[in-house]
């Protein structure tokens, strides 16, 4: 386990000291590795308009900053930490209004009748693991839009949690939200890709 | 005891393991009786690993190796401007 872990740090000061170096590589393999959750955090924070441009001034900054990064968190961290902040502040500074999420995604069919039992179940699933749903290319683009359609903040909360594997302090820290806001966003978001994917499979049996 | 849509509710914090003790066990001894809430409580898992596996991306019209690129010649110009 330590191993690894020293690995992981070792490679990341490697790729640090590439791109102060200015290696051509080494900047397309971190913006390809970090570009898509940063985007995600500045979407979800000052909202689609300028989002790019303030992951665009997050990386300029980030780039200039990297000779004083002293790796007390992981360069992911590091980064998104970065752009929230760059996206807070303009929020502060232009008073921006992001609007608020629904409360429920719409298409959320009421599943329970008053007694809390299920009314409109789901139906069975032929592709029911998960490599199973992995081998099927129907589903694989079912969840890339289904993700793509999630609200903003739902979305930059299943992928700091589900697909980088981050902690919920960091999430909570990184996107100004409390713990359960976090499990819920977390949850919905889940619930709406399942919702699709429940669907797919109801059509497949007919 | 809890129903059906407390569990789909909490369905999510069971798979986390981010329940108190005695509401993971309310809901372990539900779905071991409740066919229903098991299955979506496994389809609820697996989709949540499957999106982990697939890593979808944002919709963007812009692609790393163009980003990378840009950003590169920026921070060249700002270098040779001191």
């Amino acid at each position: 386990m330590k191993k690894t872990f020293k690995s992981k740090r070792d490679h990341e000061d490697v790729l640090i000291k590439k791109l102060i170096q200015g290696d051509p590589k080494s900047f397309e393999h971190v913006v390809e590795e970090y570009h898509n959750i940063m985007l995600s955090v500045a979407r979800a924070i000052v909202g689609e308009s300028i989002a790019d441009e303030v992951v665009q001034d997050a990386w300029i900054s980030a780039i200039k900053a990297l000779p004083k990064f002293e790796g007390r968190s992981s360069l992911k961290t590091w980064l998104l930490q970065i752009v929230s902040n760059g996206a807070k502040s303009r929020v502060r500074r232009e008073n921006r209004y992001v609007p608020l999420e629904p409360e429920n995604n719409p298409n959320q069919r009421d599943s329970f009748d008053e007694r809390g039992h299920w009314a409109n179940p789901q139906n069975q699933w032929e592709d029911n693991t998960p490599e199973a749903i992995l081998a099927n290319e129907d589903l694989k683009q079912i969840i890339e839009e289904s993700y793509q359609s999630l609200p903003a903040l739902q979305r930059a909360t299943l992928t700091m949690i589900d697909v980088e594997d981050m902690k919920l302090e960091q999430v909570c820290n990184i996107l100004d939200i409390s713990a359960s806001n976090a499990r819920v966003l977390l949850h919905r978001a889940r619930v709406a890709i399942h919702q699709n994917i429940d669907e797919y499979q109801g059509k497949k049996d007919d | 005891m809890i129903n059906c849509k407390e569990v789909s509710e909490d369905a999510s914090n069971y798979i986390d393991g981010n329940l108190p003790l005695m509401k993971r066990l309310s809901i372990k001894l539900h779905i071991f009786i409740c066919v229903r809430c098991r299955q979506y409580i496994e389809q609820l898992s697996s989709t949540a690993t499957a999106v982990a596996a697939v890593k979808p991306k944002e919709k963007t019209s812009s692609d790393a190796q163009a980003i990378a690129q840009e950003l590169l010649e920026k921070c060249k110009k700002t270098k040779s401007e001191h």
